[in-house]
Order: structure tokens, then sequence, then C-alpha cells
């Protein structure tokens, strides 16, 4: 994976053991020259160029720890399930419960008539 | 808690108009699950063209939607609203019940006739008015 940044692009692969690895494109030689280096660690970059932290996983794999990625999910990790090669399924986090929709202003209840009247015609 | 709420308490509680307490407090609890049938999106949609609501629907339901977990009317819940053993005739009331049984959701509503009907889980509530 490949994120365009003015800097040439973060790339996240998957490493041996740990399921994502970041690496930073190499400075260039002027900038090493100087002395100057970035003032933000590559977790500090991802999470600003990232709204969700995401990996993925083959689904051989992602069968054999799935109470792993279960919890990372809970804890807000996409987890794009792969079939030979390409994503076939998300696991994400459930939705935070949240308050339901209603008009914000009460309605006049003058304005409505009977709501229990039958709508549908009745079976013969 | 999972709650099935009927056309009446569905549109009631969207608008704002008046509810017992204890459906207001449920449905508005953000733990509850809120279920609904489309049934009562036909019905909604009948009482506005039969002036009962006075604005059209399309203006508010979709911004009510998402808080709502629509059970869809399977074979399983058609089959049971015909098999239902009560002489009552209302298909939209029958297809409410018969997804409250199917899906084990208790179906709260304020109908004096479904009131009197047995077997699906059910819960009646006084309809209140002002």
């Amino acid at each position: 994976m490949s994120i365009p940044t003015r800097a040439g692009g973060l790339q996240l692969s998957r490493a041996s053991k740990s399921d994502v690895a970041l690496r930073l494109p190499p400075q260039s030689k002027g900038a090493k020259r100087k002395g100057r280096s970035s003032s933000l660690n590559a977790e500090q970059v991802l999470g600003k160029v990232l709204p969700m932290k995401s990996i993925s996983v083959p689904i051989g794999k992602a069968r054999t720890n799935l109470c792993d990625l279960v919890e990372q999910a809970k804890a807000g990790v996409q987890v794009t399930i792969t079939t030979h090669g390409r994503p076939a399924a998300v696991l994400g986090p459930v939705p935070a419960p949240s308050a339901p929709w209603r008009v914000e202003k009460a309605d006049d209840p003058s304005r409505y008539g009977d709501l229990q009247k039958p709508v549908l015609e009745p079976w013969p | 808690m999972r709650v099935l709420a009927d056309t009446n308490l569905f549109i009631k509680f969207s608008r704002r108009l008046p509810l017992p307490k204890a459906v207001e407090q449920t449905l508005a609890d953000p733990k509850t699950e809120r279920c609904l049938s489309p049934v009562s999106v036909i019905e909604l949609f009948r009482l506005w063209q039969n002036g009962q609501v006075p604005d059209n629907p399309d203006t508010w339901l979709d911004l009510a939607l998402p808080s709502w977990r629509v059970l869809p009317v399977t074979a399983a819940i058609a089959r049971q609203s015909v098999l239902f053993d009560w002489s009552h005739k209302d298909s939209a009331d029958r297809l409410l019940a018969a997804t409250a049984y199917v899906e084990d959701v208790e179906l709260w509503h304020t109908d004096v006739t479904l009131k009197k009907l047995r077997g699906f889980p059910g819960r009646y509530f006084v309809n209140v008015t002002a």
C-alpha cells in the first residue's frame, strides 16, 4: 500500500511477524547534508494521513487468528481479508450506539389524523 | 433491549408526538435496538396519502431510518402471517405480529385488537393522544 505524500510516499507493508510495518522513503541527500530531519515520526505521519488504522490479512491467516483480529477490530482497526491477494471482506468495529434521529421540534398533534386506521385492504 | 415498534409508535416517536413514558424512554435510549417492519413504511405512506399524516414522509423518513433496523419480510414471516389462527383480517397487523414471532422481538403497539391476540411476543400501550 502506498500513500502519496510530498515527501515521496509512505509505504505500508506486511512484516514477517507484525501485521503491518511502516517504511518512510529515504531522506534526500540534500536534506541529510543540511542536517534536516522530519519533525514527525512515522506513526504521527500515518495518524495524520489515515483516518483509521487498517491492515490486510489473507483469509488463511484470518482463520487462524480470528480472535486476535476481532480484538483489533473492536479497538478500531479496519481489517481487510483477502482471497488470492484481492480484498474480499472487511472486518471493522461495530459503531457505537447513538441517539436516534427525531424531528427537532415536536409536531402539532392536531395536524395528525387517526394513525391506527387500517390502510391496507382487509382480507376477505 | 430489542423492540419492534408498530407504525403508530414509529411515527409518533420520530415526530415527537405524545407517547407513553416507557415507550419514549426506551426508544430514545441509544442502547435500544429499534426495529421496524417495511410494512410500516407502506402504512406511513398510505396514511400520508389518506391525509392522516400531514408531511410527505419523503422529507424525513431517510433521516429516521438509520436509527432503526429494518426487519425484512422473509418467506418465513409471510408464511406465519397467514397461519395465525385468528380472525383478524388486517394484513399489516398480521405481518407485524409474524415478524415479532419469527424474529423473536417484542412488538410494541397501541392496537386494541392486537392486544387480544396471542401467539407472538407483544406489549400493548395505551394510545396517548395529547
